[in-house]
């Protein structure tokens, strides 16, 4: 058959209302025809039992891909966080099932509502370039006001002009013979071009996710606006014009003093007199009523939560630490009491390091405590002992 | 075929009324009874005492959600004008009417308030505040000793709202509320049985807006006061939505059960059709997912913050006693349901349909008592969940409280409001 | 069934009904045949000239678009220092108006999808005009995160795309719960929209004049013919669509939700915040398609479509929504005292008294007390001034955002950092901006496509109904 030559498509029958609508498809149905179908400009209710449309299977396969989106949230969430580049946020489990609920939710409406979409139209033999019905003018009512049954010619039944004559008895507004046009039913080559062009485009993005996975790279990210890396600073060692001696780095200003530098008196900072604790407070130290009642407040904030206010070591911290150690949830020690001989028989100077650095198991407070009160703790120490002289 | 009197002649309970009412008390009452035995004197012990309340009170609250959702049933309706739910909205109404009799049956409830026997509302001994500094200072550890000093700040700051003489008056205002509400929403639905005039749909609906807000805020407030305070240092903005969803899910349930029941006894046959019963059955599915989500919420949001004040109520839950319970929460009230009720092949299956909802009563109660029981003292420490033949018991004995009082209401006018001018599009209702 | 012969249930009384407004009466006044619809739709978009309004419209819409882009040009180039953010408010003004675009994005699929499952059949005036609002909306919000990453090069590090530093982002982050939430958002409303449109893209097709309009309208109405097997796989997917949006619009306004709620700041930590922002989302999101719809009635004459019925109807979702508002703002003071935790009692004080007040009190009487004048009809259907209620619920809801990010942030546990925030004039001018983008894509989409969904709303009139069955 010679492509110039047109050929019938089918017959189409207009209708003005829905009633007549459903009238017809009702009698097209009864005389047997199988190829055929209705065109109307809203979804008419009710025609589908009248033509015997059986229920679509989309649900199902949207239902099945939900269960795919579902599916593939938890493995990728798990996976990623919880296998292959794991690390700690919060305390929070590196698998955790509350967290992966909301972008699990998204991902089953994501895919389901792709599969929907696409699936519909696939179904619906859509997107189509074609139809041989867009040919006849009366057919643009078809999407404004007017009712169409349309039976095609591949229908067993059909019959040019027995069909037309048969849609005629259905009290149709008009019947015409739809042809294949002759004209080209390709789209545009233009638009083709450009299909095949975007399509290929499409495939560079992932080309180039791929490649990177293949290939991990150490060189820092790439910076547009590099104004983070290079920042407009002094850097050490750098040169600058700013200076006249060209350099970035400046010496210090006369007579300044360093952090730290400022503690020439050994015994005072240390109590330690080269190797040897000092026997006894440095004479920097002036020793007042006052400096003593001053440790023995520090002592009370310090001190006692462990020592106790008498220096037996027996303080809070101990009593509520035993019950822990009898549950079996801690090991503890006894602080050690004050009173103690060896304590006693300590010099001054190591009372000093002990408070400042700590010893076995008790933490230095040096951060907390100035010296000036480290030196008042350990003359109200000297003061508790000497209370319980025997 | 059908016409006007046979209509009417088949929407009338008759005395299939007085016979449910009946076998309804004798259930409650056995029920009820037995529960009572059993852990009174079968079993004995404090810790069965106590439990005795705390599942009398889950039973309770089980029922009165029912009787409110229906409420609100009734005036959501109204509120948005629907009309595919009139022929089973007086099935609404006339539950919503037994809500009455459901507030009484909560006065037992004053016992466990008022008494020092049993401590079910710890912040109940309200007034004896220095008792509860006295424990602190006998408690065997520092650890006790301050959980229960924070507790008695806690108390101390409560006070003022949580009380029993404050319960009591909010209470009352309450069950007045709810009491005039759906006496109003019955009545006037009666009474255009006989006038078939348009004046109290009209009047109905100008008063649904207002009601639904005061119907949130007491719903809201009697789960903060009834449930929330078990643990008076919880607290959740969420809980009164939470409650909320659960409320108007059973009361689909109650309405679907209900429908089906009198139609099985040849009852309403020709008003309410599967059309009906699909849509019941789509809104009971959406307000289990509705309640999914607040109930989800609210845990997401507690465990992700994880703060002492508030993650002890869930880790409480997912503690060796109750974590089987919360389990079944989740998959039973949310999960099962949710994929056997997404078909609407199911929702359109009357046997179907029917099973469901019965299996949502169950799970609304099993949700109410996951929120109730692991408040309760001795089950915190306990590795073993306390639920026991007693729980069940009470369940069933105050589902049959509740037949009894709605089914006593039931001949007292038509079964289905044959005034209301919605009901000629109810009846040619079809669901697309 | 019972048959139309008893008195009772008879057609005359419902008809009776009808006529004293107990039931919804038409949803089309005056003239409702196919045809007459189809021509005032169409004809917005067939027009030579659209009316003069338009260009001014668009105008301003373009003039802020170019301040937009000249605002974000200068961020990208300078930093984020441009913002007014800073410790402690670091979540300052760009995390506002995403809040407050994403919410105003609900209404669209809201009406979309919920309405359609709820039978509304109101919605069909309304549903077309509110999915647009809503894709332009979502992207305008999803603009503020992107430009708040500062390097914007990099915002792929958001998704999980394999990179060569072999790292991937954090699942148990809020943040990202929100990029699949907003995506999946956008991406679903966006097809839902162009679904709905494809049976009105093929009626502007074959009423089309001109070469360019049958290329393009044909192009994107895929070869639709509206063969009734067609319309079967279509509506039954279109439903299936609307079950799967319904409960992704809650989700998404409650994973926004999440970004606050599930840190431990006071005021932002709260459980009922998913419901309460998804009730603030359709609140604002409506007060948006009225702002949006009175004008254009006016303007397109759309006023036998979207009627005097619709924004009634629409203003009674205000006033529920609002209501809600206000109950979840209820419920946040009283669990403030009740917690007895003093943090969260601070904050509440300080956000109604506290250097914000204003800010607050803004909130409540545009959210709260504004929308109570919808109890009297008559204010419902007096268009201005349900204009202008509704221009300040959009105000309020923005307000309401900012109460929660400013309010909570700038005096949190630490007296010793407390601060005060307020933004530069590139913050102002960026919101400002945003403006321009939704009213230059509203502005063409309301040129170029059917503003109103055809097919439906031929559907809701008893043309589309045989009767004769």
């Amino acid at each position: 058959m010679s492509r110039t030559e047109s050929k019938t498509w089918g017959v189409m029958a207009e209708f003005e209302s829905v009633d007549g609508i459903l009238h017809a498809a009702a009698e097209v149905r009864k005389a047997g025809f199988t190829r055929w179908d209705c065109y109307t400009p809203v979804p008419v209710h009710g025609l589908d039992e009248v033509m015997g449309v059986r229920p679509t299977r989309l649900p199902w396969i949207i239902l099945i891909m939900g269960a795919v989106g579902i599916g593939a949230a938890q493995l990728m969430q798990h996976w990623m966080n919880g296998v292959d580049y794991p690390f700690n946020i919060s305390g929070k489990p590196l698998i955790s099932w509350p967290s992966a609920i909301p972008v699990t939710f998204e991902m089953m409406v994501l895919f389901a509502a792709f599969t929907a979409f696409f699936a519909m139209w696939i179904a619906n033999d859509l997107p189509r370039w074609f139809h041989p019905l867009h040919h006849k003018p009366r057919f643009a009512r078809a999407t404004n006001d007017r009712f169409f049954v349309a039976i095609e010619a591949r229908d067993p039944q059909f019959d040019e002009q027995r069909t037309a004559d048969f849609l005629r008895g259905l009290h149709s507004g008009s019947v015409e013979t739809v042809e294949m046009p002759a004209g080209s039913k390709k789209m545009p080559t233009g638009l083709a071009r450009a299909l095949v062009v975007m399509s290929c485009a499409a495939l560079i993005p992932p080309a180039m996710i791929y490649n990177a996975r293949h290939e991990p790279s150490g060189d820092p990210p790439i910076n547009l606006v590099p104004d983070m890396d290079d920042q407009a600073k002094f850097r050490p060692q750098g040169e600058t014009p700013v200076f006249a001696d060209g350099r970035m780095s400046r010496p210090s200003v006369e007579g300044s003093i360093a952090r730290g530098e400022l503690r020439e008196d050994t015994a005072y900072w240390t109590g330690m007199q080269g190797e040897i604790f000092i026997a006894k407070v440095p004479s920097s130290v002036k020793v007042t009523p006052e400096l003593i009642d001053r440790g023995e407040q520090r002592y009370g904030i310090y001190c006692a939560p462990c020592h106790d206010h008498t220096g037996s070591g027996n303080g809070t911290v101990h009593q509520a630490a035993v019950l822990l150690a009898e549950l079996g949830k801690a090991t503890w020690t006894q602080p050690t009491s004050l009173h103690d001989e060896r304590v006693r028989g300590l010099p001054d100077g190591d009372i000093y390091n002990t408070i400042r650095v700590g010893k076995t198991t008790m933490p230095g407070y040096g951060s907390q405590i100035p010296a000036a009160d480290r030196w008042a703790i350990v003359l109200y120490v000297r003061a508790l002992q000497a209370s319980r002289q025997q | 075929m059908s016409d006007k009197t046979q209509v009417l002649a088949d929407c009338q309970a008759g005395d299939l009324a007085p016979r449910t009412a009946r076998i309804g008390l004798i259930v409650g009452v056995l029920g009820l009874v037995f529960g009572a035995v059993w852990s009174y004197l079968v079993k004995g012990d404090e810790e069965s005492r106590t439990q005795f309340w705390y599942a009398y009170l889950a039973a309770f609250f089980w029922a009165l959600t029912i009787g409110l959702g229906s409420m609100l049933f009734t005036v959501i309706m109204h509120l948005v004008g629907a009309h595919w739910s009139v022929s089973v909205r007086r099935l609404a109404e006339v539950t919503q009417s037994a809500l009455p009799v459901l507030c009484l049956l909560g006065l037992p409830l004053l016992y466990p308030l008022l008494s020092h026997d049993v401590t079910v509302w710890r912040w109940a001994g309200g007034h004896e505040i220095e008792h509860v500094a006295d424990a602190a200072a006998q408690a065997p550890s520092l650890g006790d000793q301050l959980a229960q000093d924070e507790h008695h700040e806690l108390g101390a700051h409560k006070l003022p709202y949580l009380n029993v003489t404050f319960l009591l008056i909010r209470f009352a205002i309450y069950s007045l509320v709810w009491w005039r509400l759906s006496r109003y929403y019955l009545q006037r639905s009666v009474q255009q049985d006989a006038t078939q005039g348009f004046e109290p749909t009209r009047r109905m609906r100008k008063w649904s807006a207002p009601a639904v807000i005061i119907f949130a805020l007491t719903i809201t407030f009697a789960s903060f006061d009834l449930l929330m305070s078990l643990d008076e240092t919880w607290f959740s903005t969420m809980f009164g939505v939470n409650i909320f969803a659960g409320a108007f899910m059973s009361s689909f349930a109650w309405l679907i059960l209900m429908a089906r029941y009198l139609q099985s006894k040849g009852r309403m046959t020709q008003v309410v059709n599967t059309e009906h019963y699909h849509d019941l059955g789509k809104m009971m599915f959406a307000f289990i997912c509705f309640w999914a989500y607040t109930a989800f919420s609210q845990f997401m949001i507690i465990w992700y913050a994880n703060m002492p004040e508030e993650t002890h109520w869930f880790q409480n839950r997912l503690s060796p006693a109750w974590e089987e319970w919360s389990w079944l929460v989740m998959f039973g009230h949310f999960m099962l349901p949710f994929i056997a009720l997404m078909s609407r092949h199911v929702k359109r299956h009357k046997q179907a349909l029917t099973f469901w909802a019965g299996y949502m009563l169950i799970m609304h109660w099993v949700d109410i008592y996951w929120i109730t029981m692991p408040n309760m003292q001795f089950s915190k420490t306990a590795t073993d969940n306390p639920v026991g033949p007693m729980d069940f018991a009470l369940l069933i004995g105050m589902a049959g409280m509740l037949v009894w009082a709605v089914a006593r209401k039931l001949d007292r006018q038509a079964l289905v409001p044959i005034g209301d001018p919605l009901l000629g599009r109810c009846l040619q209702f079809k669901n697309v | 069934m019972v048959s139309s012969g008893s008195g009772m249930f008879s057609p005359e009384r419902t008809k009776q009904a009808e006529l004293e407004g107990l039931i919804a009466p038409p949803l089309v006044r005056g003239r409702d045949d196919f045809a007459y619809l189809t021509e005032t739709v169409c004809g917005v978009a067939e027009a030579k000239r659209p009316p003069k309004a338009w260009y001014v419209i668009f105008g301003c819409g373009l003039l802020l678009l170019g301040t937009l882009l000249t605002m974000i040009v200068h961020l990208v180039v300078t930093g984020v220092g441009v913002w007014g953010n800073n410790q402690p408010v670091a979540w300052a003004w760009p995390i506002v108006n995403f809040v407050f675009w994403v919410g105003i994005g609900h209404a669209g699929t809201l009406i979309s999808a919920i309405l359609f499952l709820f039978r509304q059949g109101w919605r069909t005036a309304i549903n077309r005009f509110a999915e647009a609002m809503t894709i332009f909306a979502v992207i305008c919000a999803g603009m503020f995160p992107a430009i708040h990453v500062g390097r914007i090069w990099v915002v792929y590090w958001l998704f999980p795309i394999p990179n060569q530093m072999n790292m991937w982002p954090n699942f148990r982050s809020p943040l990202l719960w929100d990029v699949f939430a907003v995506s999946t958002y956008f991406s679903v409303s966006l097809l839902f929209w162009y679904m709905g449109m494809v049976p009105d893209l093929a009626t502007l097709r074959d009423r089309a004049v001109t070469k360019m309009r049958r290329f393009w309208y044909g192009l994107f109405s895929l070869g639709w013919t509206g063969s009734n097997r067609q319309w079967h796989r279509y509506e039954r997917t279109y439903l299936i669509l609307a079950a799967l949006a319904t409960p992704l619009v809650l989700s998404v306004h409650s994973v926004v939700s999440f970004d606050f709620a599930v840190a431990q700041l006071p005021g932002w930590h709260t459980t009922i915040f998913p419901p309460y922002f998804v009730a603030g989302a359709i609140f604002s999101g409506f007060a948006m398609v009225l702002s949006l719809a009175i004008p254009a009635r006016a303007l397109f004459g759309f006023k036998d479509i979207i009627t005097e019925r619709h924004v009634e109807l629409m203003c009674k979702i205000i006033m529920a929504t609002g209501m809600m508002v206000g109950y979840a703002y209820a419920m946040e003071f009283f669990m403030a005292w009740y917690s007895g935790n003093r943090y969260e009692g601070f904050t509440f004080v300080n956000r109604a008294s506290g250097p914000y007040w204003w800010a607050y009190w803004i909130m409540v009487s545009c959210n709260v007390i504004s929308p109570q004048i919808f109890w009297w009809k008559k204010a419902r259907s007096n268009m201005i001034l349900v204009f202008i209620v509704s221009i300040f619920v959009n105000i309020g809801m923005w307000f309401e955002r900012f109460v929660i990010t400013v309010t909570s942030l700038n005096r949190d546990f630490l007296p010793s950092s407390w601060g005060y925030f307020s933004p530069t004039i590139v913050d102002i001018l960026t919101f400002a901006g945003s403006f321009g983008l939704f009213l230059t894509f509203f502005m063409l989409f309301c040129r170029y496509l059917p503003q109103v969904a055809i097919a439906e709303i031929k559907n809701v009139t008893p043309h589309a109904h045989g009767g004769a069955h």
